[in-house]
């Protein structure tokens, strides 16, 4: 593989995990330190780039991801970050323009849902998310990449356009993940909480927020 | 002279004839006392369905509310038809190699009596199937349970009920004694519960990622408490019934059988204690269904204080096994297993220890033992391949979203309690918006 692919797959392999700012830096100290080395070195990347106290417990699925980005066909790695002219860190290629309000009460929805998990049970909850959302929903490499992104809270904002069904899988995911992590009783209580608190906003954009269910 | 004699002949002739129309009449009496008896005793057990219905109800959500009733209705309407078509021969028809009837199927003119017996057995036939229902609560596909209701009371009941009340059956001709059926009904159903649930696996969350099992608390306890109240006042029919006539020996059974399930709901608290575990409401109604399950073998043939000793040790019985069944990492909604299961089997095996007149005969045990362990190689293997069959050919289990929004709504398209839904994320208002599954 050459290093123009090589820095492509590790910039698709990351990209879920590290905000646009942490993936700049970590792809610097790639480029910098490890960008002759083998494969065994990148254990030692990952844990000079992933220092921050988040980023420590997902080091092993951040190395799984880039070794996984490595075997990808060149047609599905994200274009290379250093190439000016395409300028990927403008994270512009995943918006869709169908930007319709349904998608934004359902993400205000799941907002909602995952604040009310609260510290370790909410990393949790979008770890387990990040985990079983491939091959779930009909999305391209890129919009999946955006959905990850947004899961890991790389990414504030999630803009692309989800179908109905999608929705609602996302949502039964996200119930599974909390019915293991605080119980049935608890999920129950927080779906409806957010439900609840999520109506008057989806009233406003005409969206009937019980269709997500 | 002649007379008196005319008179004394004539007076001959008429008490000959008033003695000879009160034999009759007595006779007629009889039968038709045992067969009021019989057939109130039927409508008693009939009873135990309500009782069922409402205690698993209680010990589940309010999301599955009516599902777990639904299940206990229509369990019993199935299994009701196929008991008479295909169960009612196999257990009770002429049984000639000891394993099943081979006649009697789908009866159609009958004697008055027979009638009466086979409206008694069907009850007995829907309970044995309706126990497994409790134990498959929140997570089962409708129409997956009713077939596996329609192989409880068609071949799985039935078959070993001929090998016990059978005649020709092997085991009645070995002396095994289950009077009214702690292992022929209760154990029965406990065992294809157990085979149930572990090709049905547990609710989502019913244990953490640790293993370790969390409590999801039933919806209305005070159903679970009426539920199992009812359930006694029907086991009054179920054993009392069982002895197939008004005999004098009614009373006797009847407190055996009360005293047993008090004697149970005290032996399980009691359990609780030395525990140290909260003295649960459910613990003590299990506790009571599992000494009433314990004494329904040996009601007729144990002296009042063995039956209480059989009820307390059931009520033990029934803690110490749902402990095992959460250890196994199984998840029993209502505790069917080990209130039905393990204390049909320990009851039964009670049954033969206390035995009076003959108590702790080695030889009575070992034949108690071996319908023990027939009932168990039989109903669970047997029930393990039906739900396996049924899991592989319909899906014996619901998909998550179900589990999500409740089976009320999945299973039946309405929700139990329309106008207390404000901690539920579904209301009935919006079900119409709900993409059906």
């Amino acid at each position: 593989m050459s290093i123009h692919n090589q820095r492509r797959a590790i910039f698709t392999g990351m990209r879920p995990f590290l905000k646009d700012a942490d993936l700049k830096i970590a792809l610097e100290i790639w480029q910098e330190k490890y960008v002759d080395k083998p494969k065994t070195a990148y254990t030692q990347f990952i844990a000079e780039s992933c220092g921050t106290k988040e980023l420590k417990g997902k080091r092993s699925a951040i190395l799984n991801s880039i070794f996984n980005a490595l075997t990808l066909p060149e047609k599905e790695l994200l274009p290379d970050p250093f190439n000016q002219q395409t300028n990927q860190f403008d994270i512009a290629f995943i918006q869709q323009e169908n930007h319709i309000e349904a998608n934004l009460v359902f993400v205000e929805f799941m907002q909602t849902l995952l604040s009310h998990l609260g510290g370790e049970n909410e990393s949790k909850v979008r770890g387990y998310l990040v985990e079983h959302s491939e091959g779930k929903f009909n999305l391209n490499v890129q919009q999946m990449l955006a959905l990850k992104m947004w899961l890991n809270n790389a990414k504030e904002s999630f803009e692309i356009s989800f179908s109905a069904d999608d929705k609602r899988e996302l949502i039964n995911l996200a119930y599974i993940a909390m019915c293991q992590y605080i119980g049935p009783v608890k999920s129950d209580q927080v779906l409806s909480m957010s439900i609840k608190q999520t109506e008057s906003f989806a009233k406003e954009k005409a969206v009937n927020v019980h269709a997500f269910l | 002279m002649n007379f008196i004699k005319k008179e004394l002949s004539i007076f001959a002739c008429l008490l000959c004839f008033s003695t000879a129309i009160y034999a009759e009449q007595s006779t007629v009496s009889i039968e038709v006392i045992n067969t009021l008896w019989v057939v109130i005793a039927g409508a008693l057990v009939f009873l135990m369905q309500a009782g069922f219905a409402l205690l698993e109800a209680g010990m589940s959500r309010a999301k599955n509310a009516v599902n777990v009733m639904m299940k206990n209705y229509m369990d019993l309407c199935v299994g009701s038809i196929l008991f008479w078509l295909v169960g009612y021969g196999l257990m009770f028809g002429n049984n000639l190699t000891g394993w099943f009837g081979t006649d009697l199927f789908a009866l159609e003119k009958m004697p008055d009596w027979d009638y009466s017996l086979l409206f008694f057995q069907t009850m007995f036939a829907a309970t044995a199937a309706t126990i497994v229902s409790g134990a498959l609560a929140e997570r089962t596909n409708y129409f997956a349970y009713l077939i596996g209701a329609i192989g409880m009371t068609a071949v799985i009941y039935p078959v070993y009920g001929s090998w016990v009340w059978n005649t020709g059956g092997w085991l009645n001709a070995m002396g095994f004694i289950d009077f009214a059926g702690s292992t022929v009904v209760h154990s029965v159903g406990g065992w294809a519960a157990l085979a149930a649930i572990v090709v049905l696996g547990p609710r989502l969350g019913r244990f953490g990622p640790d293993g370790k099992p969390r409590d999801l608390p039933g919806h209305n306890l005070s159903y679970v408490a009426i539920g199992g109240l009812l359930l006694w006042f029907g086991w009054f029919g179920f054993n009392g019934g069982s002895t197939l006539e008004a005999g004098t020996n009614i009373g006797h059974i009847l407190m055996n059988t009360h005293l047993a399930g008090a004697a149970g709901a005290l032996g399980a608290l009691l359990m609780c204690f030395i525990m140290r575990q909260p003295a649960l409401m459910t613990s003590g109604v299990n506790g009571s269904i599992a000494g009433l399950v314990a004494i329904t073998a040996g009601c007729a043939t144990m002296d009042l204080p063995y039956a209480v000793v059989t009820g307390a040790v059931g009520g033990v019985v029934s803690v110490l096994g749902h402990q095992l069944i959460l250890k196994l990492k199984l998840d029993d909604v209502v505790g069917a297993v080990s209130v039905h299961g393990f204390a049909g089997a320990w009851g039964t095996l009670a049954a033969g220890i206390f035995l009076a007149g003959n108590m702790y005969d080695l030889h009575q045990i070992k034949v108690q033992l071996i319908g023990i362990a027939a009932a168990f190689i039989w109903v669970f293997f047997s029930a393990l391949i039906m739900y396996w069959l049924v899991e592989k050919i319909i899906g014996m289990r619901v998909s998550t979203l179900h589990e999500q929004r409740g089976l009320d709504i999945t299973e039946h398209g309405e929700i139990g309690y329309p106008e207390f839904g404000h901690a539920s994320a579904y209301s009935a208002e919006q079900l119409s918006n709900l993409k059906k599954l």
